[in-house]
């Protein structure tokens, strides 16, 4: 979408990278709350727009949360299929626009449905199994810098579910906790305690150069 | 929360200073994370109206091809596991709007709902907004799974041979009507109108009886059943002992709920005691006891160490006021 069709340029500017969200005074955790705060109001407009029927509204919610919804994905599919998967969610999202009763929790119920997404694909793929053995074989990409992905994302794939989306959404989905917690419905406590469980988890595995 | 709390809370939050791991693996995963800017969202235009009896007649063609094709691979396939769906699952009746694949689910959607018959074991009633994925159909069990919505079974057969799977939990028939809800979030609820339900998750059991509910969530399996109109002290001590964070928290949660249950609610009470740690057994015990005394023949000591043995011999007591 072009910069000029879009309706709230501020906010697609500034709220999909959240460094950019306090940019202002990075150092501020109260700035950052309330930034937060006013990403919130901003994603509650174009969810309101976007459910009216306004397809640019819409494309800044996905330029919002493509990556988020993403990061919820690889934690379900092999990233690849994580990336197709992004525009089934959005797709699936716009057709049921109708059905979201909360537009200020628009970014939970984009997640909600990316969640949906990956179980039918899981389903489709091998029926009753949520995590196959071979799902994280690493897949042949052509790049160092991509097998490197894919090895921490495979590692990240064998963490406990609660520690595996909270981590994906904070190191691929780059969010911050605050974000997590209000997009998740998790406390503010159990996040933290997410993150720090999931990392010493993570780097346990990594250390032993378990990439599967 | 005010803002100031959150500012204590997150005061230490790693990401505003990511150690040399963290800052690694962002480093490394940078090649997977999604660029929007690179991928346009492509939506497929809605159709309008001049175009839809025209899709619509595409559609019907293809369809036809497809049931030609699909009929003509199930002659030489006979024992397919798809047909042994579809001689399982027979549509009773359907209103609004629906759609039904006999081999894999079924769909209501607005204003729509639909009858199944199981066999011979009885019915089940899908609601709109509702999609039910057909597993397993035959002498060995029949098995479906709600992905989102309401299902009402009404089973009369010898218990686990029907199942209703959710992203939470199994709830598994004991020979009932009961009925299954899922939230668009994946937990379930199973509400008991006659006989018991069984709802299982990872080891972890529920048991349903009639007039009870019970709650699950994926990752978590099923919480503990309580009536259905047990009190509102209950309930509200029930919901804070689901969303403890730490031992004092479930240790007052747990008070919470031995002060307000009253004797029918042995149900939740002894389903706590099966999933408590140790420590926590001995109020719990002795809630119990002043409501049903402890049979000579069991130990309660046994109780209080957790034995299997000794807990389902109790069980059977206590379970003759569920």
């Amino acid at each position: 979408m072009s910069a000029a069709s879009d309706p709230f340029p501020r906010s697609r500017a500034r709220a999909p990278e959240r460094a950019d969200l306090v940019a202002a005074n990075v150092g501020s955790e109260q700035n950052r709350s309330r930034m937060d705060d006013v990403a919130r109001t901003l994603d509650g407009e174009l969810a309101r727009r976007a459910r009216l029927g306004d397809r640019a509204a819409f494309d800044a919610l996905y330029a919002r949360f493509a990556r988020g919804v993403h990061a919820v994905l690889a934690t379900r599919v092999r990233a690849s299929e994580a990336e197709d998967l992004v525009q089934d969610v959005f797709v699936c999202a716009w057709r049921a626009r109708g059905e979201l009763r909360e537009p200020d929790r628009v970014g939970a119920w984009l997640f909600t449905i990316a969640r949906r997404e990956a179980l039918a694909a899981q389903r489709c793929r091998v029926p009753s199994a949520l995590l196959p053995d071979d799902l994280a074989a690493p897949e042949v990409t052509g790049s160092a810098e991509r097998d490197e992905a894919e090895r921490v994302l495979a590692a990240l794939r064998h963490l406990p579910e609660a520690y595996r989306e909270t981590l994906s959404l904070r190191l691929l989905g780059e969010l911050s906790g605050i974000e997590i917690a209000r997009l998740t419905g998790m406390t503010h406590g159990s996040v933290r305690v997410n993150l720090h469980k999931g990392l010493e988890m993570l780097r346990e595995r990594l250390s032993r150069g378990d990439g599967r | 929360m005010k803002n100031e709390d959150l500012d204590h809370e997150w005061a230490d939050d790693p990401r505003a200073a990511p150690d040399a791991f963290e800052a690694g693996l962002e480093r490394a995963l940078a090649p997977a994370r999604y660029d929007a800017g690179k991928r346009p969202l492509l939506i497929p235009s809605e159709p309008g109206r001049a175009s839809i009896r025209k899709r619509v007649l595409a559609a019907a063609a293809i369809a036809a091809v497809i049931a030609a094709i699909t009929w003509a691979a199930l002659q030489q396939l006979p024992d397919s596991a798809s047909r042994s769906r579809e001689l399982a699952f027979e549509m009773v009746s359907s209103s609004g709007e629906v759609a039904w694949d006999p081999a894999r689910r079924l769909d209501c959607g607005e204003g729509g709902s639909a009858r199944l018959r199981i066999g011979s074991i009885g019915t089940v009633e899908l609601s709109e907004h509702s999609r039910l994925i057909l597993e397993q159909g035959g002498e060995d069990g029949y098995r479906v799974f709600l992905e989102r919505g309401t299902l009402t079974a009404s089973i009369f057969a010898a218990p686990r041979l029907f199942a209703v799977g959710t992203p939470s939990g199994l709830a598994v028939d004991l020979g009932c009507v009961y009925r299954t809800h899922v939230e668009d979030d994946g937990s379930a609820l199973i509400e008991v109108v006659s006989g018991r339900v069984s709802f299982e998750a990872d080891g972890v059991h529920a048991l349903v009886p009639s007039g009870a509910e019970c709650r699950a969530r994926p990752g978590r399996g099923p919480g503990l059943p309580r009536w259905s109109d047990a009190s509102p002290e209950l309930c509200a001590a029930l919901e804070r002992l689901e969303f403890a964070e730490d031992g004092d928290e479930r240790a007052r949660a747990i008070s919470a709920l031995i002060a307000a249950g009253e004797k029918r609610d042995s149900l939740t009470l002894f389903h706590l005691l099966e999933r408590s740690q140790a420590p926590e057994r001995e109020p719990i015990v002795a809630r119990l006891e002043s409501w049903s005394a402890i049979p000579a023949t069991i130990d309660r000591s046994r109780l209080i160490g957790g034995d299997r043995e000794a807990l389902l011999a109790w069980r059977d007591v206590l379970r003759e006021t569920w």
